[in-house]
């Protein structure tokens, strides 16, 4: 077996269960982080020349307690003024107990995922913050990647993420599960944690890529994981179980298009001109399957809100053609989570599309009064109007959206659709 | 762990209430009381930012100005100094305390004050 | 007698990138000031130095108007913040100032607030909402 492609699988599927087995042993963040890190690399190096252990897992966790040991000696002195995280006594344990031996029991690691997910999703910290650090430290995502995902420089998101560790200890944050009454309004913060990573990776408001899918890959990957861990800890209770349902039914209906949203040339492809062929059917099918399981009246308004928005995608999942697209409903959806949002300035503008495609250009025309205050700096509210007034066959004031629009663009891929747009004008 | 609990709400937020509001919330804070108990280290009410005085090292001397140190929207109006496991334990008792407010809860370094 | 709280609000990144030499002149001037207070018949009955603003949390009601919101602190965003506190019984409130000032001299700025008697139900409790 190649040993890097075993890494590779063993870091996804291993690393937040290490790791929150250290961090219940040695309380520092840091300290489980690096030792965890450093284990992964001496195995790069001993792995290739002695062969893959019999239980990998227990080699990395073995590894890495004892480095981390090494360096709490090393450091003795200073740390004593690190401050530690909050665990409890039986946490502790079990903890001790799990590394004590870890080859004897491979399968009963505990899995401390839940409780590390929900210390790094807390509301205390600032939500891009949270994000960050949950993806860093449940799934393993990279420093590097990360500031490359959240369009930040290394240093940048080092920083960020040191701050953030630093916080959930000397706040008192406590790695524990959070107390019944609360876990539904902890799992509404882990959705929102989940679904920040997510939008980052796929509406990007400047840079390059018209979709950063990895980010918005792994988002859905801590959703699922996050949803499967609820469940079966808490018995699939009502509350918790299905709180993550209609947030992973939105990103998956949405990612299902993303092989179709950008053309050979990296160039953005709007919805009705994709090649529906591209869809990743089997995601939409996940999708239209969750959203058939959840019952709307039952949901918190945050999950309303994000069952709304599935909805949506989903009425675009179902529609064969662009001409199959059930405007009215999605109309009718939108005008739902219009009132919802409380006038949202973005969900009108997308309300103010679908209006258009229900009742005509001038019915969405009128829908975007007062935008332009809401959204100065958006490139989206004059891109919207040109296009509408281009139907509308009012080319002149069209052309001149059009300018404004691509004056504001920050996304090379999206400023060169404007451009191209308007070139079609008359033409 | 020590945590300061500060409180901050409209200046004019106590004088505008309905004597009944006013029950509630002296109502709310019983209830904090009896819910956290010997927890609650200290806690005190403050006289209205009018009375605050500022004083400031200004090119070598002390400034004495009227009010407070910074003009916000929402005043501090008291605080409660509270002993707990964790802050989730903080979070919780704040919940019990008049919902108009803004809460902010800061940890405490221990300062060893000299006899 | 009456209860003072004096805050002490600071810039502070200044006293986290303060030299270990600024920071032990800095507890000298807090332990100079404790010493003139209890000299001068004015009792120091509680305080706290306070963690950066960074590491507050802030609890409000949720927009909604059903429970409460959590969020990353702290709750204004001003350039000083509130570094510390004490509370303090005195019944000179002229001397107190005058003591304050030694404190304001070696760097502090101080922001001195009377406390309500709670026993006096006609005022307002620890904070009132709107």
């Amino acid at each position: 077996m190649d040993t890097s492609t075993e890494l590779e699988r063993i870091w996804r599927e291993e690393w937040g269960r290490l790791l929150a087995l250290l961090v219940g042993r040695f309380r520092r963040l840091d300290l489980a982080e690096d030792a965890l890190a450093d284990a992964f690399e001496a195995a790069a190096r001993s792995w290739r020349a002695d062969g893959i252990p019999t239980n990998p897992a227990a080699w990395l966790l073995t590894s890495a307690r004892r480095r981390a040991l090494d360096r709490l000696r090393a450091e003795a002195v200073a740390a004593r003024t690190v401050p530690l995280l909050i665990v409890d006594a039986r946490t502790q344990d079990e903890a001790h107990r799990a590394m004590a031996d870890p080859g004897d029991a491979p399968c009963e690691l505990a899995d401390e995922r839940l409780r590390l997910a929900f210390l790094c999703a807390h509301p205390a910290l600032a939500p891009e913050a949270a994000a960050a650090l949950t993806l860093r430290m449940v799934l393993g995502v990279s420093t590097a990647d990360l500031a490359r995902l959240f369009l930040v420089a290394e240093p940048t998101m080092a920083a960020r993420l040191t701050r953030a560790r630093k916080k959930l200890a000397v706040a008192g944050v406590s790695f524990a599960l959070p107390a019944p009454e609360r876990l539904a309004s902890r799992v509404a913060v882990l959705g929102t944690v989940a679904y920040l990573a997510f939008t980052a990776g796929y509406a990007p408001g400047s840079g390059p890529d018209v979709v950063r899918v990895e980010l918005a890959g792994e988002a859905i990957r801590l959703t699922r994981l996050l949803r499967s861990l609820l469940a079966s800890s808490t018995g699939g209770a009502p509350v918790t179980a299905t709180g993550l349902d209609p947030l992973l039914a939105l990103m998956l209906l949405q990612h299902s298009r993303r092989d179709a949203r950008v053309d050979a040339d990296g160039g953005l492809v709007l919805l009705p001109a994709q090649d529906r062929g591209r869809w990743r059917s089997d995601e939409i099918a996940e999708g239209l399957g969750l959203l058939r399981m959840i019952e709307p009246s039952r949901l918190d308004p945050q999950g309303y809100q994000l069952w709304l928005q599935a909805a949506i995608a989903a009425e675009h999942a179902r529609a064969t053609t662009p001409s199959a697209t059930d405007w009215p409903r999605i109309a009718e959806l939108y005008a739902a989570l219009d009132r919802h949002t409380e006038g949202s300035p973005v969900v009108r503008l997308a309300r103010a599309v679908a209006v258009a495609e229900a009742n005509g250009p001038l019915a969405g025309l009128e829908l975007l009064a007062g935008l332009d205050q809401a959204l100065p700096s958006s490139h989206r509210v004059p891109g919207v109007r040109a296009e509408l007034l281009a139907r509308a066959g009012l080319a002149t004031e069209a052309a001149s959206a059009y300018e404004q629009a691509i004056a504001l663009c920050g996304n090379d891929a999206e400023r060169r659709h404007l451009i191209a747009q308007r070139a079609k004008l008359g033409g | 762990m020590k945590y300061l609990i500060l409180i901050a709400y409209p200046p004019d937020g106590w004088s505008k209430a309905s004597p009944e509001q006013q029950q509630r919330w002296m109502a709310d804070h019983g209830r904090f009381h009896d819910t956290v108990g010997s927890a609650i280290l200290g806690g005190e009410a403050l006289a209205g930012p009018d009375t605050a005085t500022t004083m400031r090292h200004v090119a070598g001397k002390p400034v004495l100005t009227d009010g407070p140190f910074a003009e916000t929207a929402e005043m501090i109006g008291g605080f409660y100094l509270v002993e707990a496991p964790d802050l989730d334990t903080v979070t919780g008792w704040c919940e019990i305390l008049p919902d108009g407010y803004s809460l902010e809860i800061r940890p405490c370094i221990t300062v060893d004050l000299p006899d | 007698m009456a209860t003072y709280v004096i805050f002490l609000p600071g810039d502070e990144n200044a006293w986290a990138a303060a030299t270990p030499e600024e920071r032990k002149q800095g507890y000298a001037a807090h332990a100079e000031f404790a010493r003139q207070l209890q000299a001068r018949g004015h009792q120091i009955v509680g305080g706290a130095e306070l963690t950066h603003s960074r590491e507050a949390t802030v609890v409000r009601r949720s927009p909604s108007g059903e429970g409460t919101l959590i969020t990353d602190g702290p709750f204004a965003e001003t350039a000083e913040q509130i570094t510390g506190f004490y509370l303090i019984e005195s019944d000179d409130r002229a001397d107190l100032l005058d003591i304050c000032a030694d404190l304001v001299m070696a760097g502090e700025t101080v922001e001195l607030r009377e406390t309500t008697e709670t026993t006096d139900t006609t005022r307002e409790p620890a904070g009132s909402p709107s």
